[in-house]
């Protein structure tokens, strides 16, 4: 469109005008510009520019007060009621397709923050009575699946490197015990007493973790379980990839009552599952590490740099999520340099500098307080 | 919106987890229009997630669809005025302007410069307020849905000349009553 169709513009025109909309909405908008100029060219215009933007200012909605956690909530019970039904079906086959294709199309992975996030596992809750459900009572109640198991013990005190018969590498801790069979069948199950790493070769057959009282259930990540018996909290850590935590027990026995409600994980949080009160929680991990690869030693410079920005790239850099107050940050600029700080050194200093503090809430990071003013 | 396109392709393949991720992307926006429709979160929650879980359920045989957003609020209504009816049989509910969306406008003072006239824009908004219901809605579909054109005929279920005709008349009813007004204005854009 050229600048000098606007001379024809009416008032309905600039109100039916995307662009003219989203300006008046937002005077910072990236139609600012052009939205000047034609005031500037055309100044017979600016009546109908006045009337249709008061129109606009009179005809206000504000949003609908939802949270986005109540829609994160919305969406997870959307999967929980769809994905439990797909499990034995070929739609995981489909799915699996579009995580490869994804990783293909970088700037798609990213806005399909969900899509990606989710590819990754399930824990199921069995819960018979006060009975644990151990891989003995795993193949009572799913016959045929269980033959002939492989038993890895590590009796030593260094971490026992293992390679399944998928090609998924395990690492397992001292003092465990990994049971799995010599050929996968339609499902990769393995059984696993204690702790251990995993980093799951994806297939279109999702891989399942069974311990104690929970199954954790991916396609292709890396994560680590740890289920000791003797431990009142089961975890499991994400690496990469995005975990997602569900506590139906379908595995088993599709009427199954669901207890405990679900969560989703995504690098560097931690699931927590608290055996006596059969809870979930969420945190991060003690030490997150960046999702991106970056050269192991590189300074970071920021000089007069809003804090914002500088949350927004850690953001990216570790994968998690920090919420703050737009408004009450943003006269904050660091001068900082960062080489090898980790997150929480880094948000230490950061905080520190724009008098603020921070915490960790439902494996998110929260920061609040005034905000540096001027 | 390529991306929705994208999402909505993925989805129609079998992908549950790029339905979940239109569902995250519209949610609020879905949300706002069903309470536009009935205004009880509850209701509105659950109606939209049996519209999405239904929606997977007919995955395979979903057709291509050119708006995603106007397609998702066109089900939206239809499915919220289904159950409005389920109920009204058995609790002989009653509501007036029979599955038309309510809509109130707000005055948006946030962005209302100092040299503006308030009254002005006061006397506006109820000026718009008292539109007939179809021209509301016109409204609200283009200033707080974002939607185009061709979406906005979709929504309403209406050609695309009637959606413009619409809007005139809307404009048309703005401007007989903004005439003695605006000999009192001066605009705010000559005075910067």
């Amino acid at each position: 469109m050229s600048l000098n169709d606007y001379i024809n513009y009416t008032i309905e025109d600039f109100i039916l005008d995307e662009n003219f909309v989203r300006w008046v909405r937002n005077p910072q908008d990236d139609s600012a510009a052009l939205w000047h100029k034609v005031l500037s060219i055309y100044p017979e215009k600016s009546e109908q520019i006045s009337k249709a933007r008061q129109v606009i200012l009179a005809s206000y909605n504000a949003p609908e007060s939802i949270s986005s956690a109540e829609i994160r909530k919305e969406v997870e019970k959307f999967l929980d009621q769809t994905l439990y039904a797909d499990d034995e079906k070929p739609a995981f086959l489909n799915i699996s397709r579009y995580k490869i294709r994804t990783s293909r199309k970088k700037i798609f992975q990213r806005s399909a923050v969900i899509a990606a996030m989710l590819l990754s596992a399930f824990f199921i809750h069995y819960y018979f009575g006060n009975q644990a459900l151990f891989p003995d009572s795993i193949s009572v109640s799913i016959p045929g699946k269980t033959n002939n198991l492989a038993e890895t013990y590590n009796n030593t005190v260094s971490p026992m490197q293992l390679r399944l018969p998928d090609g998924t590498d395990v690492l397992l801790s001292p003092g465990s015990s990994l049971k799995y069979p010599s050929r996968f069948e339609a499902e990769r199950r393995v059984f696993l007493e204690g702790e251990a790493n995993f980093s799951v070769i994806h297939q279109n057959t999702p891989f399942l973790v069974i311990t104690g009282e929970m199954v954790t259930r991916v396609l292709g990540t890396r994560f680590t379980v740890r289920a000791y018996a003797n431990e009142e909290q089961n975890s499991v850590k994400v690496q990469s990839g995005k975990v997602s935590v569900y506590s139906t027990a379908r595995l088993a026995d599709s009427t199954f009552q669901r207890e405990v409600k679900g969560l989703i994980l995504t690098a560097n949080q931690e699931g927590l599952f608290e055996k006596k009160e059969y809870h979930f929680s969420k945190t991060l991990v003690a030490r997150p590490e960046p999702v991106k690869k970056i050269p192991a030693y590189q300074e970071t410079e920021y000089s007069e740099v809003p804090l914002s920005e500088i949350l927004a790239r850690l953001e990216d850099q570790f994968g998690i999520t920090i919420q703050y107050n737009k408004n009450s940050l943003k006269p904050c600029r660091i001068t900082a340099v960062f080489s090898d700080e980790t997150l929480y050194e880094q948000l230490d200093i950061l905080c520190k500098i724009a008098s603020v503090s921070y915490q960790i809430v439902d494996g998110q990071i929260i920061i609040s307080g005034e905000g540096c003013h001027g | 919106m390529i991306e929705v396109q994208q999402l909505w392709e993925d989805y129609r393949h079998g992908d549950t987890y790029a339905l979940a991720r239109i569902m995250e992307m519209y949610y609020a926006d879905l949300f706002h229009w069903g309470m536009r429709i009935h205004n009880d979160k509850e209701f509105v929650k659950d109606c939209l997630q049996d519209v999405f879980v239904n929606l997977h359920r007919i995955q395979h045989k979903s057709s291509k669809v050119e708006n995603v957003k106007s397609y998702l609020m066109v089900i939206v209504k239809r499915s919220l005025i289904q159950e409005l009816e389920k109920q009204k049989v058995f609790r002989q509910m009653q509501w007036p302007e029979e599955n038309e969306p309510a809509i109130e406008f707000a005055i948006d003072f946030r962005l209302i410069k100092e040299e503006e006239d308030y009254h002005n824009i006061t006397k506006l908004n109820y000026l718009v307020n008292n539109l007939p219901i179809r021209q509301k809605e016109i409204i609200y579909l283009r200033f707080y849905q974002d939607l185009s054109f061709d979406q906005i005929s979709e929504v309403m279920q209406l050609g695309k000349q009637s959606v413009y005709n619409l809007i005139q008349k809307a404009i048309k009813n703005l401007k007989s009553n903004w005439v003695t007004l605006w000999l009192l204005i001066t605009t705010f854009i000559s005075h910067s």
